[in-house]
């Protein structure tokens, strides 16, 4: 009988080895889950690329604010970098719906596409992992809202990359 | 008889007893040790959920809030590139906010820098600072550059981090300090 009960011990002992690396194992997923931004290379040249930001952000039903230099305002405008755009849009009753869940949303606001040009001549995309970055805000509506916006995003750069 | 009854009753004690010491001294801890792992675990992803967006209160007016803001973004060297008034966007598509704007600023050098070095980075240039009115207070907001760290492996970079996390929070710290 004495054996018995102490067979538990390793069987206890494995249980709990179990579930700690279960946890551990969890939270390693998620910090790698977490790059917090997407970058993607476009097959076309700047102007086009950022044409095709511009049209797929309307197309999906978004309003476009001006473009901005990504320098723009942080140096005067014979030295700003131009072939850095960065192409930024909203929808505002999605922006008053996220306000609601999550009023500190401010801190990644507007929706943008940035195009660089680099100096070997190749072309980037860079945005922000919308559902990565909605975990910062520890506010589990928003994760969810931020899914929709994650799809809007792929959406767009689908589009552009056609 | 009577002395096997004691005999099987004193056994029966002993199983009992190592039974008893068995869930004590193992189980109990091991449950105890899992239950303290689970709950450290979920404090600290909630402790660094409130530090990921670093907010400050003040009771200045939303404009005196604005203007020390810029003050002393220009005292730490920063420059303002522009303010993206979001109350006015929404109030136009018919919606009731609050004031609620985007103060977009940055160093000219590190931009460059970031953007050359680290262009995955280029979202989150140049910096934003949200100011909006919350009840009687109006409230700052700024994401902690310190939540980039694990997208890096640079320590210059992950110094800079920190440095302008430094700055952020004296940035919020004097503007909510600050006496009029």
């Amino acid at each position: 009988m004495k054996t018995d009960k102490l067979l538990i011990i390793p069987f206890a002992l494995a249980f709990s080895f179990f579930i700690s690396n279960a946890f551990a194992a969890t939270v390693e997923d998620e910090e790698e889950d977490e790059h917090f931004t997407i970058l993607v290379k476009s097959p076309y040249t700047f102007e086009e690329t950022v044409k095709r930001v511009q049209e797929a952000v309307l197309s999906n039903d978004f309003r476009v604010f001006p473009d901005r230099y990504l320098e723009q305002g942080l140096t005067d405008e014979f030295s700003v970098n131009e072939r850095q755009m960065v192409i930024r849009f909203c929808h505002f009753g999605k922006l008053y719906k996220a306000l609601k869940i999550e009023p500190r949303l401010g801190v990644v606001l507007p929706c943008k596409i940035t195009v660089l040009e680099k100096e070997d001549g190749n072309v980037e995309l860079t945005y922000i992992n919308a559902k990565a970055l909605a975990r910062v805000f520890d506010n589990e509506k928003l994760i969810i809202a931020a899914e929709e916006i994650e799809e809007n995003y792929n959406d767009i750069i689908d589009e552009v990359m056609l | 008889m009577k002395d096997y009854n004691i005999k099987e009753y004193f056994r029966g004690s002993l199983r009992k007893s190592i039974t008893g010491l068995l869930i004590v001294c193992i189980l109990m801890p091991l449950a105890l040790i899992a239950f303290l792992l689970f709950f450290s675990l979920n404090s600290h992803a909630m402790s660094s959920g409130q530090e990921n967006v670093l907010s400050a209160h003040t009771s200045h007016d939303f404009d005196t809030t604005l203007k020390l803001i810029k003050q002393q973004l220009a005292e730490k060297g920063f420059q303002v590139a522009h303010v993206q008034r979001c109350d006015n966007g929404l109030k136009k598509m018919g919606y009731e906010v609050n004031k609620y704007q985007v103060v977009f600023f940055g160093r000219l050098d590190e931009v460059r820098e970031i953007t050359t070095k680290y262009t995955e980075l280029t979202p989150f240039l140049p910096f934003k600072l949200l100011i909006y009115v919350q009840g009687n207070d109006t409230v700052m907001s700024i994401m902690n550059p310190e939540i980039l760290t694990p997208m890096v492996t640079d320590k210059a970079l992950t110094a800079k981090f920190a440095q302008w996390k430094r700055e952020f929070v004296d940035i919020l710290e004097k503007v909510s300090e600050t006496s009029l």
